[in-house]
């Protein structure tokens, strides 16, 4: 495509290459020709790919930048000229992009770029010893490049870095040795290994530490004679590291969990308790691991590290842990076994990570059941301790709480306390939600027999007689609210509500990728978008509502303060003794 | 002007309210009332006994048989005592034989036939019939109906020289937003206040002032009584009340014919304002107290802020007239015992009432605002006199719960701020700043320390100590005390009266502070001198702390304080 080329080269020419390519982009599936265009047309000299790309920035508006940059990272491995100015472009786009996750993928194509000639490395770890600082983040991928072409040789300059006295250096020198493909080769790993045990008993750095436990996971995963000597400097160096090396842990453990053998294993379960809340990528890499752990059939173990976590940082939420409460809420006995548990547990963190289980849609709840290998039923102060449990954690979502009160009682044959749990659906549960929740505990009251079917009679006949009572009361135009004080409700839930709803425009994903337009007279909007060639593409959108209802319990307007000071007493109270 | 006038006129239907109005119309136009509405029956068929000259005719005796409403057959004969036919055949065969005054039996005497409506049609020919046939020598009947009285009304009361057009525009104006209690309340305030201003003036200023009062909310009692909706209404009696009062207080101690004149129309003004304040609780809130949370549902209220303002109000209403109540009870001679038990029950009804409604409407265990204060402190008073020391202990103690728990979890605690926008946001910032702000000064902590303190209940005393001491020592503890200025100002609140003690410090015992509180009463003499108090009228002080938000002065709780030995001093 000889046009395309013309493109990019008289975009070059008037300094809008990016432009050019941004603008290509949005044509078709075009990457790989675009790479294929702009390598050659750098290589021809028709133009300076490298020049252009330094001088991109990730500005948040203009040329998407990781798409764009995605292009030239194609072209990188086959570029020809001065590899002191394509270093410096390449750390340039590094760091442009920030803290995002894509951030490295420029430097994996110069690890490419490495590969294709020895000398390529060689030159490269030249400039990156005259300029430590500049282009230590560099080392990683060169030394990959040279482990591709030449493994005796640049392990060997690897294992010297890992002595050397700049720390920037001497962690990504221990981090390259992970890159090794040990698979791949019959090279001893002898020489990699001693250097690690070095480095532990030497040094204390965490982020150095966690490159030692990333490099002899990579050893002990397939060298099997050297597999307790890398077991053992995993277990050192997560015993003298911190949060680096606790997070190299939690990644092993999350992308590995099922190839992981038993004693690493179990090491990595013994350490990972230690993670803190602040550390949420952590965490959730934790959460993947106990998630694969659990779908596995492993959930002793992988429940045993949920507590611990929960239980050593009170202010933990289950959502930290990525995908937990998902895997729980799908796998339902064992979703009501550690409800059950965690709720009778009457401990704080636990508790109230049990509420976090379910699903948040329904709005008032999904429903839920006790497991009775968790409980002693014939223990009436451990079923009522267990009853307001349920009631102080699951009140805002009225179908689990009484969907778990409903199967509580069922377990229960003691009638007094049978009776003590009715009351508690009654009030709080059903004189909140006198909608939803008041038809589905009719549902399970015509579907139940004996004793329950009676209890859940009572409890609706009394919520009923409430309401009845209210009802009678007719309208007393006397007592009602003034119209000032409506109209200046009404202005401050308005003003409330614009607030959060901008808060939460601030937060949105989808918002901050796209562009926002107002129709002022229609639900129909048509739009034009333009390629790079001056061509339209009409595209029509149709508009539909959104919108969400949920019941607010009625006591939060009666009695609020009561409602509230009621809930964390159940929520706080201990089991009695 | 006329209409409004014919439509409250026949709005009147109970027996009582139409005699409320009459005597006053006749004495304002210059008639002698010489013999007024008794309860119970008749005086041989006549309401009113009257004599003088209307319109400038021949002075006259006018002798009244009220009928409210329109006339009916079944009103003209039926089987009631109260028949129209068989009272005036008791005035022409017993009244004027037997009890017409000896002065007045020289004179020509008219029988009148007052009614709020109209005579109906089907009644119509025997009433003519009847008047033809005893129309002989001196006796004349003459037909006062709606539109008659209204004429009248309009003539003596309302008419330009009597009533400015603004008053006029007050009165119409509140009458049209009935809907909008504040606002009808606010334009009654206006017509009030400016007829109230003729307590400077002289006495017959003053008297048809107070008789246009008397008339003014009559007139805003029937139509709010007509919209089903009495809330302007009632507060628009409590300020007529007290108004009235403000003029009528130079006159008590006085026995002239103009305060006797005075008097009186008190007496209607009070009649009136217990019909509509009775009215309103019987209506709106007696029969609910004692269902679960019905009075809080039934404000509609749009967040728990309005809820908990209108129920602290109703508190504050039915405590008043569970104290005015007491106030009847304690006025019974001693020897008529059907009537002290009656107002005893009564009395016991709104303690029960009031029981009932903080038992079933749990926003009122803590308040909102901090100047709820005074509907609390009116609310104990009458618990305290039926006993209720237990009630009273358990409220306190749940509400001082409440009050700490708001304050650890930063919830809605009571505050000193006022304005309604101000409180929707409260508490909206956990900052010292603010809380200090918003509780700079509390009338209400003090207020459950000295009930504390008079029950002898020392954990509620500790907690509120605790609660000082811990949490609010920013916080300027004071009760307030009627001082020289107060009996110019309490009634009308014209302007800022009385005293504060202030820096109340509970780190002292329950007696230690009792006694710098009360001690305080004998320093601060001037609410003995009130003359709601000195006339023994004193629920209007309680009336009036209610109305203008000033908490209730401690000399009205001096007699629930117990000495060291258990009785009271």
């Amino acid at each position: 495509m000889s046009n395309l080329r013309e493109i990019l080269v008289d975009a070059y020419t008037k300094g809008s290459l990016i432009q050019a390519i941004s603008d290509a982009l949005r044509l078709a599936d075009i990457e790989e020709e675009l790479a294929f265009t702009l390598t050659a047309a750098h290589n021809d000299g028709d133009l300076n790919a490298i020049e252009a790309f330094s001088a991109f920035k990730n500005t948040g508006s203009g040329p998407r930048f990781f798409q764009v940059r995605a292009v030239f990272e194609n072209c990188i491995p086959n570029l020809s000229g001065d590899i002191v100015a394509l270093m410096g472009c390449i750390l340039h786009l590094y760091r442009e992009a920030g803290q995002d996750m894509a951030a490295s993928m420029v430097l994996a194509s110069f690890a490419k770029f490495c590969e294709k000639d020895t000398s390529r490395t060689e030159a490269a770890l030249k400039e990156i010893e005259k300029d430590q600082m500049a282009y230590a983040d560099l080392l990683i991928p060169a030394l990959q490049g040279g482990f591709y072409t030449d493994l005796p040789a640049f392990l060997d300059q690897a294992v010297q870095l890992t002595k050397h006295k700049n720390i920037e250096i001497k962690r990504r020198a221990v981090l390259s040795l992970s890159n090794i493909k040990w698979a791949d080769t019959n090279h001893s790993s002898e020489s990699a290994l001693v250097a690690l045990e070095q480095i532990l008993e030497n040094e204390n750095d965490d982020q150095t530490l966690s490159g030692v436990i990333h490099s002899a996971h990579k050893i002990l995963e397939v060298r099997v004679d050297s597999q307790s000597r890398a077991l053992n400097a995993i277990k050192k160096a997560l015993q003298k590291g911190g949060d680096q090396a606790l997070h190299q842990a939690a990644m092993i453990f999350a992308f590995n969990t099922i190839k992981l053998s038993q004693p690493l294993l179990d090491l990595l379960l013994d350490s990972l308790p230690r993670v803190l809340p602040a550390h949420t990528n952590t965490l959730r890499l934790v959460g993947v691991g106990a998630s694969t752990l659990i779908k596995e059939g492993s959930y002793v173990p992988a429940i045993a590290l949920i507590e611990s976590l929960l239980v050593k940082n009170s202010g933990l939420k289950l959502d930290s842990l990525g995908t937990i409460p998902h895997t729980l809420r799908e796998n339902i006995p064992l979703r009501n076994k550690i409800i059950t548990r965690w709720l009778m547990s009457g401990n704080l963190p636990l508790a109230a990570a049990a509420e976090k289980i379910p699903s948040t849609t329904p709005l008032e709840g999904m429903e839920l059941e006790i497991d009775p290998s968790e409980i002693n039923s014939t223990d009436s102060k451990k079923m009522i301790f267990l009853a307001r449990k349920i009631v102080g954690y699951f009140f805002t979502r009225p179908i689990c709480a009484a969907s778990l009160l409903i199967s509580l009682i069922g377990k229960i044959s003691d009638s007094t306390t049978q009776n003590n749990l009715g009351r508690l659906l009654t009030d709080p549960l059903l004189i909140n939600f006198t909608g939803k929740l008041h038809d589905y505990v009719k549902s399970r009251a015509e579907t139940e027999t004996g004793r329950l079917k009676e209890i859940l009679h009572l409890a609706l006949q009394s919520i009923d007689d409430y309401l009845k009572d209210l009802q009678s009361v007719g309208s007393l135009p006397a007592l009602y609210t003034s119209t000032a004080q409506k109209e200046a409700y009404a202005r401050f839930m308005h003003s409330a509500m614009t607030d959060a709803f901008k808060e939460a425009e601030k937060q949105s994903v989808l918002l901050s990728m796209v562009s926002k337009s107002t129709l002022l007279y229609t639900d129909r909007s048509v739009n034009y978008i333009y390629g790079p060639n001056g061509e339209s593409h009409r595209t029509e959108m149709d508009l539909k509502p959104h919108g969400v209802e949920f019941e607010v319990p009625r006591l939060e307007m009666i009695d609020p303060c009561g409602l509230d000071y009621t809930l964390r007493v159940f929520r706080a109270e201990k089991l009695p003794s | 002007m006329k209409l409004i006038l014919r439509e409250y006129l026949s709005s009147l239907k109970e027996r009582g309210e139409l005699d409320a109005v009459l005597p006053d119309l006749l004495s304002q136009m210059g008639l002698n009332v010489y013999s007024r509405p008794q309860r119970g029956t008749r005086q041989d068929g006549v309401d009113i006994g009257t004599v003088g000259s209307i319109d400038g005719g021949a002075e006259k005796v006018y002798l009244f048989s009220i009928k409210p409403g329109n006339l009916t057959r079944r009103d003209w004969s039926g089987d009631s005592p109260q028949s129209l036919r068989p009272s005036l055949v008791q005035i022409i065969d017993a009244y004027i034989p037997g009890r017409l005054p000896v002065e007045h039996r020289d004179k020509e005497i008219v029988i009148c036939i007052a009614i709020g409506g109209d005579v109906q049609e089907q009644v119509r020919t025997d009433l003519a019939g009847f008047m033809s046939q005893n129309t002989k020598g001196k006796i004349s009947f003459e037909e006062w109906n709606g539109d008659r009285i209204a004429s009248y009304i309009l003539a003596n009361f309302l008419r330009e020289d009597l009533l400015p057009a603004t008053a006029r525009s007050s009165l119409r104006k509140s009458l049209a937003l009935l809907d909008e209690p504040d606002a009808a309340y606010r334009h009654f305030s206006h017509l009030i206040t400016s007829l109230s201003s003729a307590e400077t003036l002289g006495n017959d200023q003053k008297i048809t002032a107070m008789r246009q009062m008397n008339i003014c909310l009559g007139v805003l009692y029937a139509w709010a009584n007509e919209a089903k909706n009495t809330e302007s209404a009632y507060r628009s009696a409590e300020l007529t009340l007290l108004h009235a009062w403000s003029i009528a207080r130079h006159h008590l101690d006085q026995d002239t014919k103009v305060a006797i004149a005075i008097k009186e129309t008190l007496s209607s003004i009070f009649s009136m304002h217990h019909l509509i304040c009775s009215h309103f609780l019987k209506e709106n809130v007696m029969p609910h107290v004692g269902k679960t949370h019905a009075l809080s549902s039934a404000t509609r209220g749009n967040c728990s802020l309005d809820i908990n303002l209108k129920l602290f109000d109703l508190l504050g209403r039915l405590a008043l007239d569970g104290a005015w109540a007491y106030w009847g009870w304690l006025r019974c001679p001693e020897d008529d015992v059907e009537k002290r038990t009656s107002m005893q029950n009564e009395t016991l009804g709104y303690v029960d009432a009031v029981k009932k409604i903080i038992l079933n409407n749990p926003v009122l265990l803590l308040p909102a605002k901090d100047d709820q204060a005074i509907d609390i402190s009116i609310a104990l008073s009458l618990l305290r006199v039926a006993d209720e020391d237990e009630s009273i202990k358990s409220w306190l103690g749940e509400m001082i719960g409440r009050c700490t728990f708001s304050y650890a979890m930063n919830r809605a605690y009571p505050t000193i701020l006022d304005s309604y926008v101000d409180l929707l946001q409260h508490p909206k910032s956990t900052d010292s700043e603010y809380r200090q702000r918003a509780n700079s000064a509390s009338v209400l902590y003090p207020t459950i320390a000295l009930w504390a303190g008079l029950l002898n209940d020392e954990e509620i005393y500790s907690r509120v100590s605790h609660l000082q001491r811990e949490t609010l020592p920013y916080c300027t503890f004071q009760l307030w005390y009627p001082d020289d200025r107060s009996e110019a100002h309490f009634y009308k609140n014209t302007s800022g009266h009385g005293l504060s003690i202030a820096n109340l410090s509970l780190n002292q015992t329950k007696e230690q502070f009792l006694e710098q509180i009360f001690q305080e009463c004998q320093k601060s003499p001037q609410c003995r001198e009130l003359s709601a108090v000195k006339f023994d009228w004193w629920p209007l002080v309680l009336m009036a702390c209610r109305h203008y938000r000033f908490p209730v002065p401690l000399h009205l709780l001096e007699g629930l304080r117990r000495e060291p030995d258990g009785s009271s001093s």
